[in-house]
């Protein structure tokens, strides 16, 4: 892999990251322009040996002359295509490798422990991980190309000067006016297609969204429903698209007609050099054929240059808007209970801090969840749910109470209601990896393609299948990690709202073994469950009632709360 | 190994998409008519400049400035003709990707449930939008690039021709080594263009999935092993663009030997005419001058084959997804049959269904009559869903007979089948839309007014015009939202795959209700996890490895000790 150094967090604006993506393969982007360079002073030196060969072989009727000029072409082109051959892979690669590392970075921000605040979809997710980090990258062409095409340009006037000084200046001066012209004609052309884009994008993120609906839209019959929403997407984005293209070409006919100005206007003056006896046929071919190459890196310079930084720039506003957006759950400033890496596969009890406590004492429960602590409006009284290694506790209570809970135990911060000590150290001032390796959370959303895979035991316990299909499957694949995962703390929120009784039934039986040793909540209305549970919490708006199951069957309201 | 998504052959992808073109054939001739007027325009510019150069050997001067106003005129012309014929053939090429983007989202839309079921979410997304999308990259741009080249190209033959047969000859001298190129670069690029392709598509399909779990990877600090994973995709990626780089960039070595020996070969052509006396210094000069002229283009050409290769890579998965598809024209009414009362609604006669080889129904006979409610039970893997997809009409049986209200659902085209049986699923998708629009797709017939009812109904009555968009949606809104379609939809027969799934038992009972109250004087079937849901129904199927077992009302069930009796046992032996 090929070295890249890339820091994006200190970037402060969308132009210094661009900037810094420009510098991230200096060495990369340093060889391809020298490449590119040859290349184009190559291209540039055909016209310049076709000049002195008509001047002194063809014009002179001087065979072995042009025989040597011939040579000499053969030279020139050989340079040139090597060149390119080697300054495009190593432009590409540079590309390439920014790209990947950026990708990382936007991935891994979006991954990482301390979560986003803020909500953002999956397509917006993804957009901003493909097309935004690929244009971002593609910025890093402009370390390559432009300047290769400068030299060019650079190379050119040289040489015109050294035939006529004030057709080198006339061909400078000319050019650096086109350029500064069509980038200030271009200007709403590119506003135009930046509309485009985001269009273009729009239509992709209605196709998306169509297709992860596709069950749903076949058991309603709706799919004409949503193609119609996609067709109209379609015909807007459509039209779009016509209206840029079309300034698009106006711009382009513009650029090329004034370019055609300044060729024409540099031959004329060559032609009355030569008339005027003042320079040779092969200088007025050298002249022209220059002026008709230069063309190329100038529009290059004025229509692709600036198309490629501004988009870049737009999009290194959205990945910069991304990496900078504040966390879910901030880390803790001081690193308390800091516990190191934990032995797989479960820990032997009582080896956490709680074992440092003098002898006597009572050990600190596993887990502590102290209600109302932070002053909040559901529970007036101070109540404390506590899990003891090795025990089985279940919490009843209805959906937004119970949600909302699960919620609380997730984050874990300054900001919850609840406070959770875990070993008698408060959880909130554990940084995420110490929390996550003390404490899982396995609520609904805990599911899908990335849960660490579980060895046989657990999947056994959890009844979990290959190729998890129907709901109740996957939620038997999810509780197979959580059972597997080595937390010596454990929190199961309704792990089977969508398995069969059957097989709850199975599961239920096997829970105890499968989570020997550590403290268990299982926060549920399943009563499958609640049956092999140690003691259970009925929490209602302002009071929590304790017992075991069978004792708490005795009310009315626990009764209703099962389903 | 995941089932994957059929890959059309290259032959047939290009036999469909000259299909999608062929109506603007004339429309696409115009402009390449366009495009060889403007390349015959650029043309005059190298030629003039020979005439000029004459023009000095005779020390002509008066000529010059006619000489140069036609130059001018050429490259003006060239350049307002060389746009208006890019304007027309793209707005052609627009209109056709739009009528493939479109398409491609009907045909993933209408791909058969045995084979959508087996794919993912991401798989499917990948193929109706990135693979749209790369192939309107790949053409967009590319094929006026291709067209302008083309005509400049030939425009350039033939100037050499008019300024001398032999100038022509010369160049064509080279046309061999252009044939090597092009045949050694198309023996190994189009594979590599499928590999990259495909390289993509695992990495969007994978990062899709991250992104989607990202509350697990969260909850089992697993970042780094899931970053580990990604990096290793991504570099597969870009791997693959490496090596198409090095194929293409020896294609670009001999395509520049091939200008190089043409170069070459009008130099000395030129310069044997001229010392015979059969061309002037200024022909010579106007031949090198138009070759030079050809640097632009060849290298367009080049990068054209680039994204046509690209282009091919992904037309070929778009219209693999196309030909998978049913080829039923989409159809969402349906005249319902009448009945006479105490005819069965739903009638299955030894109904087997085998998927992918494996028997998933067996010989499964059966009659629900009108208005019952009727609970489908069952371990999972028993065959539930199945046979709710083959009354609804998503599966065909292998064998037997499957018909509601007289008709074989399976055999109805498009969305009819959906009029007679609509199925609630499993993960009720939440669109990107308002709540009332999110509503109203089950019945695009129904006025504002019975939408807002239904809004009020469901409780998500203030949210009516709220853009699910941004919402973070939680289960039970989308289960919600899922009665609420119910509701407004007017099927006959409704399936409720256990529409409660993953909700508690609270938010469960409340959604029960509403499901009682949108099925009033339907035929529903509910396929059950919870027995309180099959408690009360008025009659239950048992089902166990794809056949019913057992079939009754509750009650009589669970006193025939049987199946169900145990299922309830089980299932009531932590009940209060």
């Amino acid at each position: 892999m090929t070295p890249v150094a890339l820091r994006i967090a200190g970037a402060r604006n969308p132009r210094a990251l661009v900037l810094r993506a420009l510098a991230a393969a200096p060495r990369l982007g340093a060889g391809a322009a020298a490449l590119m360079v040859v290349q184009q002073v190559a291209e540039f030196t055909v016209p310049v040996i076709i000049g002195l060969a008509i001047d002194h072989g063809i014009a002179a009727r001087d065979f072995g002359s042009t025989l040597g000029w011939a040579c000499l072409l053969v030279a020139d082109f050989l340079v040139l295509v090597l060149a390119a051959q080697f300054g495009s892979r190593l432009g590409l690669r540079a590309v390439e490798s920014v790209q990947h590392r950026l990708r990382l970075a936007v991935v891994g921000r979006v991954l990482a422990p301390t979560g986003i605040a803020g909500a953002r979809g999956v397509g917006e997710l993804l957009s901003i991980a493909g097309s935004d980090v690929a244009r971002l990258s593609r910025a890093v062409l402009i370390t390559v190309y432009p300047v290769a095409e400068i030299a060019a340009l650079g190379y050119a006037a040289i040489a015109l000067t050294l035939i006529w000084w004030p057709l080198g200046v006339a061909v400078f001066l000319g050019g650096l006016a086109l350029v500064l012209t069509m980038e200030l004609i271009g200007r709403p052309f590119r506003q135009r297609s930046e509309h485009e884009q985001e269009r273009i994008a729009g239509v992709t993120s209605v196709a998306a969204d169509t297709l992860t609906g596709a069950a749903t839209l076949r058991g309603f019959g709706a799919r004409d429903w949503a193609l119609a929403r996609y067709a109209a997407a379609n015909d807007e984005a459509l039209d779009a698209t016509k209206r840029s293209r079309s300034s698009e070409q106006r711009f382009v006919a513009l650029s090329r007609a004034l370019s055609a100005l300044l060729v024409v206007g540099v031959a004329v003056a060559a032609a009355g050099l030569a008339f005027a006896g003042e320079i040779t046929i092969g200088q007025l071919v050298i002249v022209v054929g220059l002026v008709q190459l230069v063309i190329g890196p100038l529009e290059a310079l004025s229509i692709n240059l600036a198309a490629v930084w501004l988009a870049a720039l737009a999009s290194a506003a959205r990945v910069l808007a991304l990496m900078q957006e504040p966390a879910a759950r901030p880390e803790p400033a001081e690193r308390v209970g800091g516990v190191g890496a934990l032995p797989a596969g479960g820990l032997p009890a009582g080896a956490l801090p709680a074992a440092a406590l003098p002898a006597g004492a009572r050990p600190l429960p596993a887990l502590e969840i102290r209600l109302g602590e932070r002053g909040h409006a559901g529970h007036r009284a101070r109540q404390v749910i506590a899990v003891d290694r090795g025990q089985l506790v279940g919490v009843v209570a209805g959906s937004s109470l119970a949600s909302a809970l699960v919620d609380e135990l997730r984050r874990c911060d300054t900001e919850t209601t609840v406070r959770v000590m875990l070993d008698g150290d408060d959880a909130a001032k554990l940084r995420s990896d110490a929390l996550a390796a003390r404490l899982v959370v396995a609520s609904g959303r805990i599911a899908g393609a990335s849960l660490p895979p579980a060895p046989a035991a657990a999947r056994l316990a959890a009844q979990a299948v290959e190729a998890p299909h129907s709901g109740g499957e996957h939620q038997r694949a999810a509780l197979a990690a959580a059972l597997a995962s080595p937390a010596p703390v454990l929190v199961l929120h309704e792990p089977t709202s969508a398995v069969d009784p059957v097989t709850e039934r199975l599961i239920a039986d096997a829970l105890r073994t499968a989570t020997a040793g550590r403290a268990v909540l299982i926060v549920t209305t399943a009563p499958a469950l609640l049956a092999v549970t140690d003691e259970v919490h009925l929490l209602e708006e302002h009071t929590v009632s304790r017992g075991s199951h069978h004792d708490l069957l005795g009310i009315a309201s626990y009764r209703g709360l099962l389903r | 190994m995941s089932p994957s998504l059929p890959l059309a052959s290259a032959a047939r992808s290009r036999r469909w998409l000259l299909s999608r073109v062929r109506p603007l054939v004339w429309r696409l001739l115009g402009a390449l008519l366009l495009f060889v007027v403007a390349a015959a325009a650029g043309l005059i510019f190298p030629l003039a400049l020979g005439r000029l150069v004459d023009a000095v050997e005779r020390d002509d001067a008066g000529a010059a400035f006619a000489i140069a106003g036609v130059a001018l005129a050429g490259l003006l012309v060239a350049a307002v003709i060389g746009a208006a014929a890019a304007v027309v053939l793209t707005f052609g090429l627009e209109a056709v990707l739009a009528d493939i983007r479109l398409r491609a989202v009907a045909a993933a839309l209408g791909l058969p449930a045995s084979i959508s079921d087996g794919v993912s979410a991401g798989q499917l997304t990948s193929r109706g939008s990135d693979d749209v999308d790369a192939l309107r990259e790949a053409i967009a741009g590319p094929i006026p690039a291709l067209a302008s080249s083309a005509a400049a190209i030939a425009m350039t033959l033939a100037g050499l021709f008019a300024l001398h047969p032999a100038f022509l000859a010369a160049v064509l001298v080279v046309v061999p080594v252009h044939v090597c190129a092009v045949r050694a670069y198309l023996r190994r690029a189009p594979r590599l263009y499928d590999a990259e392709r495909g390289a993509v598509a695992r990495r969007s399909a994978w990062l899709y999935e991250a992104l989607r779990s990202r509350e697990t990877i969260r909850a089992y600090a697993s970042a780094a092993r899931v970053q580990g994973r990604f990096s290793r995709k991504s570099w597969a990626v870009v791997r693959c663009a490496l090596s198409i780089r090095i194929v293409q960039s020896r294609f670009f070595l001999r395509l520049g030997i091939a200008e190089m020996l043409g170069t070459v070969a009008l130099l000395l052509t030129g310069h044997a005419l001229v010392a015979a006396g059969q061309a002037t210094v200024g022909e010579a000069t106007s031949a090198l001058l138009v070759m030079l002229a050809l640097f632009a283009p060849m290298s367009g050409l080049l990068l054209v084959f680039d994204d046509l290769l690209a282009a091919s890579a992904a037309l070929r998965r778009v219209v693999g997804v196309v030909d998978a598809a049913a080829s039923a024209e989409p159809s969402s009414t349906l005249e319902l049959p009448r009945r006479g009362p105490g005819e069965p609604v739903v009638a299955l006669s030894r109904a087997t269904l085998d998927l992918a080889g494996v028997p998933v129904i067996r010989d499964v006979t059966v009659e629900i009559a009108p208005g019952q409610i009727v609970a489908i039970v069952g371990a999972s893997g028993a065959g539930k869903t199945s046979l709710a997809k083959l009354i609804a009409g998503q599966l065909a049986p292998t064998s037997g007979r499957v018909e509601v209200l007289g008709r074989a659902p399976s055999q109805l085209p498009g969305d009819a089948a959906a009029c007679l049986v609509t199925v609630v699923d499993q993960h009720p998708h939440v669109f990107e839309a308002t709540l009332a629009e999110n509503l109203q797709l089950a019945n695009p017939a129904a006025g504002a007014g019975a939408v807002r009812d239904v809004a009020e109904r469901i409780g998500l009555g203030a949210m009516a015009q709220l853009d699910l968009s941004d919402a973070r949606t939680d289960g039970a809104l989308s289960h919600r939202l899922a009665v609420g379609r119910a509701l407004l939809r007017q099927a006959p027969v409704m399936v409720f795959d256990e529409a409660t799934a993953g909700v508690d038992a609270a938010e469960a009972r409340e959604l029960d209700g509403l499901i009682r109250a949108a099925c009033t004087g339907r035929t529903v079937l509910m396929i059950a996890h919870r027995l309180s849901q099959a408690e009360s129904c008025d009659r239950v199927l048992v089902m166990d490895c794809g056949s019913i077992v057992e079939d009754g009302p509750p009650e009589a069930l669970r006193a025939a000790g049987g199946p169900y009796a145990r299922l309830w046992e089980a299932w009531a032996a932590g009940a209060p």
